[in-house]
């Protein structure tokens, strides 16, 4: 069912100002564990809600506009996500341009990382469309929030505490089956592929600081 | 506001509906005719006249009767694919400000918008007729691969007919939501469009009331008038060889075949021969007969080339959808010439499956464009099926005329969404000669994309950002859009200078630019004066 014209301007408000920043899950309003299917549902959601065509009587021409550029910048994120391919070179470029952290960790050493928590993304996430099924392992962590009332964008995990951790605790589904395949690769020597992987990871869990670490350590010296 | 249609603006043949609470209404011309032939007649003393008496004026005035103008819509004057299809008119075609073209008239010079902008306007009228109310806004369609310049003439064309455009809505795009409106679909179906002058095919995901395009492709210059033309150049070298004269220079003459292969195209759809004598045909004040025949094995060859050019571009939309055959659940016919055999046949051999036969190939566009016009306004309803190929109320039953409207007592409005994509790669030219895509072919629209770029020299202060369309590397090997010019730049060695490159196709497919110095924030925001495209006031 559409928004409401309230709903909508509400929404409007909140992602506007920081809309160069969000990545393309926020855009969709998925979490970073979200599976390939549920790609389209979210998309076709968003859209039902959303789409600009809905408000062409209810909005004014200059709030109209608005939401058809805030609607562009979905369309441009699930136009990368859509296809396997598009959503790794995502990935690829997201994970080339993320800044180095500054712990230290390998993979190797990872159980005895401080314990980082899996963040929320920034957005609430809505539910994919009741015609897709959640995503395998994760469902999206947070429930609809009326757009009117939704939460500030959270903040950043607590930069961990001292206990040793597992690293399937450390982050997300996507990440960690990245994570292992780095692992492995270090196993075999083949640090340039673990690398790659570790950034992947990064891209798939941004707030994890295990990973960064991991990274950190990997591409020193 | 008053009444919002939807129409088909077809190159032989245009369409104007209304959605209603029963049931998608055509509104008749004069004659009762449900399709309007895009013809326009000019008139010695001024006045024109358009659809079927213009249609049946064609043979005695071919210079003042302008058909097909859809084919010169918005079109760049100068490029070679015009160039040629001006060598086979009757009438006279000049090159206009901004390389629109302008025909000539018995010496007035009118655009084409304005051409259409006549079909439009009696489409209007007739719609009015029927309703007893004004029509003051309209969806329209256009072909899926329009570029910008034939757009935004086609909406020219509309503000000239007094018409408000909400929405310039993609010829597949609409048959697809005929095809599928309040049906609770969960499918993938595949849209084969072969009009008179164009060929769309696109593939797209229906659920329930989304439909989403899922990659388009076709070709402008591909329809039965080229069809026509293969015939009529075969009954051409016939005279030729049969009576000794060379009909090709000779307008009328041409125009007399070209009406003749049409006919004979369409008896060929039925049968497998078609045998008799053009007759009238008027030649050093004697009138020639020409005994002709032809069979469908015949034409088949005379048009494969043809057919063979809508079944690659059919492969490779499902290539770029990443789709096998077996995903397509249905195929949906569209347009006059999939009435032809050989079209029918090679889609069945490709999909394994005969297309959907409940669908009116005539009538499906203008049916889609009527629901989306309905549920633009806010006044679609799902009412006793929207079904295609609903019972259609005549001009006196038609619940609208009574001003019984019973939308008010309707439950909640049916909003179907439409998601459409780019057509096409949009592209600036780069240093040596290349270019960069910043949009590719069949994203989601409306779409916003940035990209940056550096300059080329050091202390540049002014760059030009030449925009394109098409898919090739080399800049000139695709169609020139039109060029922004970002000034005062501040001089710095090359490379320093960060300029954002902005492009934005809105929910009509037509393309903004802007382009930001992104230190400064100054910014050049533009919506390209598109060559080909109309110029206000320019005849
Ligand atoms: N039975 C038939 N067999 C073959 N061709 C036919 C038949 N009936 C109509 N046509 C051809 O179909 C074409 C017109 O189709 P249609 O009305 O769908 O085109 P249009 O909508 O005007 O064009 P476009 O969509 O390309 O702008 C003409 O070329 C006409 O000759
Ligand atoms: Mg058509």
């Amino acid at each position: 069912m559409a928004w409401t014209p309230a709903q909508v301007l509400a929404w409007l408000d909140e992602v506007e100002p920081r809309a160069d920043g969000r990545s393309h899950f926020e855009w969709l309003e998925l979490a970073p564990t979200a599976a390939p299917q549920a790609i389209q549902g979210a998309y076709h959601a968003i859209a039902r809600t959303r789409h600009p065509d809905l408000f062409r009587a209810a909005l004014p021409a200059a709030d109209l506009d608005r939401l058809v550029r805030i609607y562009a910048r979905v369309s441009g994120a699930y136009a990368d996500l859509r296809t396997a391919d598009g959503a790794a070179a995502y990935l690829r470029r997201v994970s080339a341009a993320a800044p180095p952290a500054a712990t230290t960790s390998s993979p190797a050493t990872a159980a005895r990382r401080p314990a980082p928590t899996t963040p929320p993304p920034a957005t609430a996430a809505r539910r994919p469309a009741p015609t897709t099924p959640p995503p395998a392992a994760t469902p999206p962590p947070a429930a609809a929030t009326p757009p009117a009332r939704r939460a500030a964008p959270t903040t950043p995990p607590p930069a961990g505490g001292a206990h040793e951790v597992d690293p399937a605790r450390a982050m997300n589904p996507r990440a960690l089956a990245l994570y292992r395949r780095a692992e492995g690769a270090l196993r075999t020597g083949d640090r340039a592929t673990a690398i790659l992987n570790i950034k992947m990871a990064i891209a798939a869990d941004p707030g994890s600081q295990l990973l960064r670490g991991a990274l950190a350590e990997l591409t020193r010296a | 506001m008053g009444l919002a249609v939807g129409i088909d603006l077809g190159t032989t043949n245009s369409v104007v509906a209304i959605a209603t609470p029963t049931g998608v209404e055509f509104a008749l011309g004069p004659a009762g005719e449900r399709v309007h032939p895009s013809v326009v007649g000019f008139q010695p003393d001024g006045s024109v006249v358009v659809g079927l008496d213009a249609k049946h004026q064609r043979v005695d005035f071919p210079a003042t009767t302008i058909y097909s103008a859809k084919r010169l819509i918005g079109q760049n004057v100068r490029t070679p694919l015009v160039q040629l299809a001006l060598t086979g008119l009757p009438y006279a075609v000049e090159e206009g400000p901004n390389q629109q073209p302008l025909i000539v008239i018995e010496g007035r010079r009118v655009t084409v918008p304005e051409v259409s902008g006549h079909v439009l306007a009696h489409l209007k009228a007739c719609a009015q007729r029927q309703l007893g109310q004004a029509v003051t806004d309209a969806v329209i369609t256009v072909p899926a691969n329009f570029t910008d310049a034939q757009r935004q003439a086609t909406k020219e064309a509309g503000r000239l007919a007094g018409l408000e455009v909400m929405r310039l809505l993609n010829e597949p795009t609409a048959a697809a939501l005929a095809y599928g409106f309040g049906q609770h679909k969960d499918e993938t179906v595949c849209v084969f469009d072969f009009g008179g002058g164009t060929f769309d095919v696109s593939l797209l995901a229906i659920k329930d009331e989304v439909f989403e395009v899922l990659a388009t492709d076709g070709d402008f210059f591909l329809g039965g008038d080229d069809i026509d033309r293969a015939i009529a150049e075969f009954l051409a070298a016939e005279m030729n060889r049969q009576l000794r004269v060379d009909p090709r220079p000779d307008a009328g003459l041409m125009t007399r075949l070209a009406i003749a292969a049409e006919e004979i195209k369409i008896h060929l759809s039925e049968a497998t021969a078609a045998e008799g004598t053009v007759d009238g045909l008027l030649h050093r004040g004697r009138s020639l007969s020409l005994p002709f025949r032809l069979t469908r094995p015949q034409l088949d060859e005379l048009i494969r080339g043809y057919v063979d050019r809508t079944i690659e571009l059919t492969r490779n939309v499902l290539t770029a959808a990443h789709l096998e055959v077996g995903a397509i659940t249905e195929v949906v016919c569209v347009g006059g010439s999939t009435r032809v055999p050989l079209v029918r046949r090679r889609l069945a051999e490709l999909f394994g499956r005969e297309p959907a036969l409940r669908i009116n190939p005539d009538e499906v566009v203008a049916q889609g464009a009527a629901i989306q016009a309905g549920s633009l306004s806010g006044a679609l309803y799902r009412g006793g099926g929207m079904a295609t190929r609903d019972a259609v109320p005549t001009a006196a039953l038609s619940p609208l005329a009574h001003g019984d409207v019973p939308w008010a007592k309707a439950a909640a409005p049916a909003r179907p969404i439409l998601l459409d994509v780019t057509p096409a790669t949009l592209r600036i030219a780069t240093a040596g000669g290349y270019s960069e895509p910043i949009l590719d072919k069949n994203l989601p629209t409306p779409i916003e994309r940035t990209r940056v770029f550096t300059t080329a020299h050091d202390q540049q202060t002014r760059v030009v950002i030449e925009c394109g369309r098409g898919e090739r590397k080399r800049f000139a090997e695709n169609e020139p859009l039109g060029t922004l010019v970002l000034d005062e730049l501040p001089p710095r060695r090359r490379g320093e200078v960060k300029i954002e490159v902005t492009f934005r196709v809105d929910t009509d497919g037509i393309l903004h630019v802007r382009a930001r110095d992104a230190d400064t924030g100054a910014s050049c925001d533009a919506d390209l004066t598109i060559l080909g495209a109309p110029t206000r006031g320019a005849a």
